[in-house]
């Protein structure tokens, strides 16, 4: 069995040890989840809380029929919407394109692309790139990469279907070409980083 | 529409429903049906083989370190939940059947394995790490002479003297099968620090022909605080851990299958160590040994045996000291016998130590019990004194 179930299981019975264990293997996925969309550490770790809480009150819920990291990796997300539609200030919530470049050091981003970069620079340019879709493209990536999850597990946690996700993947990743051109950059950063650069 | 431009950039048939494929193909989540196809729409389309290789490119941008854990914050919710109940909104009948006293339980030792899957990781595999040496309190003491070979009981841990030195080959029999066979070394390094090496192979007993072995180390004052598993074992490749403090034992045991971490309650016993099988009756026997030459009665020794595998705590009493007899095809030989008898959540277990000095322990039997679950008595001994093996003892237990 899932050792998660078996954990979930133990924390619906009110195992605090259990809970613990947990929080200890979903703490580090929930906070670099929540960071990849919100620039304020402070409160992407009051999400994780807020999440974990939840998980630790409706476990008794969870009844098998998803993975246990489907189940609470969704909880995070509808926690994600929840606060951005409270706050309502999604430039200030997620990334955006214009706050990266006001981070970047001073300089002409064609000629910092010209130059002769490593495959840790490219990757820093796609990062910097991904910044600019929108929140759920972002989220398609990043929950397939970053969480390993399947199409219908992310499917299931942006409550939509297959077909969607496939989709959001497939024009996020036009889209982040697209981002990469605009900034600058050649187009091909993707297949180079995939080469070692 | 996707698929027209796709023929007409000849790309073989469902071109466009693979390269959706693609990123799940990457991540290793597709169904064996869906894989299969991908893999050979790869072979004729290069646009997909090109599509991967981004798809690759992205996915190494998008894989961050995962950061730490924070401690801070786990304290912290595990301080909002504590006392707090699980509710559920919707509770299923079999959740809401759970009992009140099952929370009281929290941090206290729980059972991870049936008490026979523990005999089985304890004795089929040889694992047995971990002990915790009780004493009645009027048992404790100074080592008088720090040079002898003897381990005992200061101020609740347990010192081993400075010449400590013990190392043998043990072979363990479950009636007349081999079922496995531990070299191990303990001893006191000059910087006073007590290192176990040792090596287990055994055979599963569920699995013919299949064997386990276990290579762990320990480096460790008197109060040692962790041990690593390492090799391929029963648990494949999972590891264990203990941090010991002074009330507390944190015992960690993770891998691929299992991922466990108990907090359990030590109730003030001294703490000795984390061993092997063997090396742990070794200093079982010595601190026995010197408790009972400092004058402590023999039904005033009770040794606390921890096993964090199961996290399963046991304490173990001297039953009695006596002389017995083993037989080997070279003769007979006079031992001392220690019988044990150790109580936990799991059930009684009877243990007998066989020593032909005070240093030299040549045996641990354990009759065939209710608790082992085995279908004949547990026999291990020193293979590397009787080459040509011992014969099995015929107590039976209770003692
Ligand atoms: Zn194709």
């Amino acid at each position: 069995m899932d050792p998660d179930v078996r954990l979930l299981e133990g924390v619906a019975r009110g195992s605090e040890a259990d809970f613990e264990e947990l929080y200890r293997r979903y703490q580090p996925r929930l906070d670099s989840f929540f960071r990849q969309r919100i620039r304020d550490a402070q409160a992407a770790q009051e999400l994780v809380q807020e999440t974990m809480l939840i998980v630790w009150n409706r476990a008794t819920t969870f009844n098998g029929s998803s993975r246990a990291s489907t189940w609470i990796l969704g909880i995070g997300y509808r926690k994600l919407l929840e606060w951005s539609r409270k706050e309502r200030k999604a430039k200030d919530l997620f990334l955006t394109e214009a706050d990266h470049e006001s981070e970047q050091l001073p300089g002409d981003p064609q000629a910092d692309a010209s130059r002769k970069v490593g495959r840790e620079d490219l990757m820093n340019e796609v990062r910097q790139a991904l910044q600019g879709l929108t929140a759920e493209h972002r989220t398609v990536i990043e929950l397939t990469f970053q969480q390993g999850l399947s199409y219908n597990e992310i499917a299931e946690i942006m409550n939509t279907n297959a077909g969607t996700v496939k989709s959001r993947m497939f024009y996020a990743k036009q889209r982040l070409k697209e981002i990469l051109a605009e900034r600058g950059m050649k187009g091909d950063e993707l297949w180079q980083i995939s080469k070692g650069a | 529409m996707a698929d027209l431009k796709g023929r007409m950039k000849n790309e073989p048939n469902g071109h466009q429903e693979i390269l959706e494929l693609l990123p799940w193909y990457l991540n290793g989540t597709l169904g064996a049906d869906e894989r299969v196809r991908v893999q050979s729409h790869l072979q004729d389309c290069t646009t997909c083989r090109n599509e991967i290789d981004e798809m690759k490119g992205l996915q190494s941008a998008v894989l961050q370190e995962v950061p730490d854990l924070s401690e801070v914050l786990l304290q912290e919710a595990l301080e909002s939940v504590r006392g707090r109940p699980a509710t559920g909104e919707h509770p299923m009948t079999r959740l809401t059947e759970k009992p009140a006293k099952e929370r009281r339980f929290f941090l206290r030792p729980r059972l991870a394995f049936s008490f026979s899957m523990l005999m089985v990781i304890i004795l089929a595999v040889g694992v047995y790490l971990g002990t915790i040496l009780g004493h009645a309190p009027g048992a404790t003491g100074v080592l008088t002479n720090p040079s002898e070979l003897g381990a005992m009981i200061v101020n609740g841990y347990v010192v081993v003297g400075k010449q400590f030195l013990q190392q043998g080959t043990y072979r363990t029999m479950l009636g007349n099968q081999a079922i496995a066979k531990e070299d191990f070394t303990l001893e006191k390094d000059g910087n006073d620090v007590l290192r176990l090496s040792s090596t287990i192979n055994s055979v599963e007993r569920s699995g013919a022909g299949k064997t386990a072995s276990q290579e762990l180390s320990m480096t460790s004052d008197y109060r040692p605080s962790s041990y690593l598993i390492t090799g391929n074992l029963v648990y494949q490749g999972n590891r264990a851990e203990a941090e010991i403090s002074k009330d507390k034992a944190m015992m960690i045991h993770s891998g691929q299958d299992e991922n466990l971490r108990r907090q359990v309650d030590l109730q003030g016993y001294p703490v000795l160590s984390d061993f092997s099988t063997m090396s742990q009756f070794e200093l079982i026997h010595r601190v026995i040994v010197k408790q009972l030459d400092q004058g402590v009665a023999a039904d005033q020794i009770l040794l606390t045996d921890l096993a964090p595998q199961a996290l399963r705590v046991g304490k173990m009493h001297l039953v009695s000291v006596d002389q017995a007899f083993l037989e080997s095809p070279g003769g007979t030989i006079s031992t001392t016998r220690y019988r044990l008898k150790e109580e936990s959540d799991d059930g009684t277990l009877w243990i007998e130590l066989y020593a032909t000095s005070k240093t030299e322990l040549v045996a641990v039997y354990m009759p065939k019990q209710e608790s082992l679950h085995t279908t004949a008595g547990l026999f291990a001994y020193r293979s590397d004194l009787y080459k040509d093996g011992l014969t099995e003892p015929t107590s039976t237990a209770p003692f």
